[in-house]
């Protein structure tokens, strides 16, 4: 694997464009997009439905390749790299937080936060540390207000638990980037905010660098930084501020 | 790990894989028991043939003696041969001797039925041939140690005469004394082990005396003596092919040949080979070494006998072992279906698990697991369900019979009364091997689905 560059910054994406072709068609969603991201900094992006926010995340979490462009990972260029390479990244770099929580409904809470730590580890080495390792499953949970919940399914949590199980998930890695793919879209107004304390408490314990695509203004406006994702480029619209009436408009 | 964990708890929590595993499990048990009827008939026809069919019979019937014990003596020293018994074949005819004859008629017709009387020496034969197969049976009336000798002391206590039933029971004491002398049991009756088959249509049984009438050539051949001799029947015999034991009976050689009126006392010889030889090629080396005296078509392995026979069984085995596979290979695609199904539900699944750093392989290598788990999980129950089934078929056969009346296997139409089973070891890991494969080709192609997934666009599953 490349060898990770501690000063670079965590995100560093550069004239990322991203096309799609529907029947004939080409789409093009992103059309140049520039975006830095530092380590312990946290970016809002906002905008439209089906403006390209979601398909900016996974290029930034390595899910997808650009049409055109750069995307960087702590001082990895990525684009050219290959897929090993990505999965790497992926796996120790990132954390990903999604809308529907995305959990596996098979998969007790406590197992779903290890499932992230299994993934890429020897089976006798995840055997041999197995004990610590479920502790530091249990840690996170504890964390995220989960502790008696370990052994809960999915279908058995609430929406706002389940969300603290997938942040639980997200972190266990200990990831320098954290990917939120509107984490609170799905839960009601007490429980969103629960959650965006936590993921802001989070995101500030562990210096993570942050990306969060949302709709909400309050949320983004708590963030160090926010963009508007429109015309398939972003546009910075203001630093650690109430919330742009105008802006809001526009959404 | 992470793809144990997840297969693990995909396939625990879905019975529809439960399903999968049993089809699977049905489909070899169904497989092995079958294969090991099968196998067992095969054995047990094997054995009924081998009874009396030695490796190489040598035919040679118009010698006198000294000529036809000169050939005897050659095939003796024959370096691959390890025995050899003198044999005579005498066709008779049988005729109830209530009936008056009515001439020559099919068997059954007319109220006679043609014998050929096989005149053979047990001791010698024993040496060749392993003829309690023909005579252990739960029908036989008397089973000889030896064939005919200790027969007869059975049959003084019973003997009789079959169109003049006794007036008396035999536990009457002084019986005997109260019998016309003409039929009390003496010396001169031959003993005869007749076809059970014959014995039933009869109604013969142990210590019935009837006259069996034979014919000799006279002068030049154109006229012919009819001889009979009254034989007295000491057993009967079963045998695989029924038209054998409704034709066919065995007695002493020298008194069958002495009824026959035949020089040689012989017309053929059984001969045993060596370990390690073929009946084939036995049947070759005989046939070049006394070319000079027996004719090659004379000279016959017992495959060339009954070989056709022992052949249409294998091929039946063959037949139903092709089609009980398809079994398999249908409880096997199953498995593709389920898992099919599976990766179209647990699209989604795989998304997240690529946002959470695995790679597509690994999604294919989950559900190669899960595939593996169940027809690994179904090979193990079938084996074990199939060899069980197979211990207990008749304890099971003879439940069902017992409790419904329903009787899957009637030993009436068999040489056996239980229906025979014969596991093949190798034949089952060949089946076994069959299932992996079969099982591994149906969960690859849902595995490569998988393993094709983009992560975005499954993420995006709805």
């Amino acid at each position: 694997m490349n060898e990770l560059d501690e000063a670079a910054p965590a995100i560093h994406a550069r004239d990322v464009k991203r096309e799609f072709v529907s029947a004939g068609h080409t789409l093009p969603i992103l059309r140049g997009v520039d975006l830095d991201v530092a380590r312990g900094e946290s970016v809002a992006i906002v905008g439209r439905s089906g403006g390209g926010k979601s398909t900016l995340l996974h290029l930034l979490g390595l899910l997808d390749r650009p049409t055109a462009g750069t995307v960087g990972v702590c001082g990895v260029e990525t684009t050219t790299a290959s897929r090993s390479v990505r999965d790497r990244l992926r796996r120790e770099q990132i954390g990903f937080v999604f809308q529907f929580y995305h959990l596996l409904p098979e998969l007790t809470a406590e197992q779903n936060v290890l499932l992230s730590g299994m993934i890429g580890t020897p089976p006798l080495a995840w055997l041999a540390r197995r004990g610590e390792r479920r502790e530091k499953a249990r840690a996170l949970l504890e964390r995220v207000g989960l502790a008696d919940r370990a052994h809960h399914l999915p279908p058995k949590l609430s929406g706002g638990e389940r969300q603290r199980v997938a942040i639980a998930r997200a972190l266990y890695r200990d990831p320098g980037i954290l990917l939120c793919d509107e984490p609170t879209g799905n839960l009601d107004e007490t429980t969103c905010e629960d959650v965006e304390n936590l993921l802001m408490e989070i995101q500030r314990e562990r210096q993570a660098a942050m990306v969060l695509v949302t709709h909400n203004l309050r949320l983004a406006a708590r963030l160090d930084r926010m963009h508007v994702l429109e015309g398939g480029r972003l546009h910075a619209v203001q630093a650690r501020s109430g919330p742009d009436a105008t802006l809001a408009a526009t959404m | 790990m992470d793809i144990l964990l997840v297969a693990w708890r995909y396939l625990i929590a879905r019975p529809i894989n439960l399903v999968s595993m049993s089809s699977v499990m049905v489909g070899l048990a169904a497989i092995v028991v079958v294969d090991s009827v099968m196998n067992g008939f095969l054995g047990q026809q094997r054995t009924m043939i081998r009874a009396l069919a030695p490796d190489v019979t040598v035919e040679r019937g118009d010698l006198d003696a000294a000529a036809f014990e000169a050939i005897r003596a050659r095939v003796a020293a024959e370096p691959d041969v390890r025995g050899v018994s003198a044999r005579i074949e005498v066709p008779c005819i049988y005729f109830p001797m209530h009936e008056k004859p009515q001439g020559i008629g099919l068997p059954g017709i007319n109220g006679n039925y043609f014998i050929e009387v096989l005149g053979l020496d047990p001791d010698d034969e024993r040496k060749m041939v392993d003829l309690d197969p023909f005579l252990q049976h739960d029908r036989c009336t008397y089973l000889s140690e030896p064939l005919f000798a200790s027969a007869r002391e059975v049959c003084r206590l019973q003997v009789r005469r079959v169109d003049r039933p006794f007036e008396f029971s035999v536990d009457d004491p002084g019986w005997q004394d109260r019998v016309d002398p003409e039929y009390r049991y003496n010396d001169d009756l031959i003993p005869l082990v007749l076809g059970e088959r014959l014995a039933l249509r009869c109604e013969l049984t142990v210590g019935n005396v009837i006259s069996v009438l034979t014919q000799k050539p006279i002068g030049d051949g154109e006229t012919i003596a009819a001889r009979s001799r009254l034989f007295v029947i000491v057993g009967t015999f079963i045998a695989l092919d029924p038209h054998y034991e409704v034709t066919h009976a065995l007695a002493p050689r020298a008194p069958v040949a002495d009824f026959a009126g035949v020089a040689a006392a012989a017309d053929r010889l059984a001969v045993a080979g060596r370990a390690g030889t073929t009946p084939v090629a036995l049947r070759e080396r005989l046939r070049a070494d006394l070319a000079d005296v027996v004719a090659p078509a004379r000279i016959v392995s017992w495959t060339d006998q009954k070989g056709l026979l022992l052949g249409a069984v294998e091929n039946e085995r063959k037949i139903m072992n092709v089609a009980m596979f398809f079994v398999v290979v249908v409880a096997t695609f199953s498995l593709f279906m389920t898992l099919h199904q599976m990766v179209r539900l647990k699209t989604r699944d795989l998304g997240v698990l690529s946002a959470m750093g695995s790679s597509p392989g690994r999604a294919g290598r989950l559900f190669l697991l899960c595939g593996g788990l169940v027809t690994l999980a179904g090979t193990v129950l079938g084996i074990v369900v199939g060899l069980a089934l197979t211990h207990w078929l008749n304890v099971i056969l003879d439940t069902v019979h017992a409790a419904t009346g329903f009787r899957l296997f009637d030993p009436s139409y068999f040489a056996f009364r239980q229906l025979p089973t014969q596991i093949d070891p190798q034949r089952i890991a060949w089946y076994v091997l069959g299932t992996v494969v079969c099982g591994t080709l149906f969960t690859l192609l849902p595995s490569l689905y998988a393993a094709r997934l983009v992560p975005v666009e499954a993420l995006r599953d709805e």
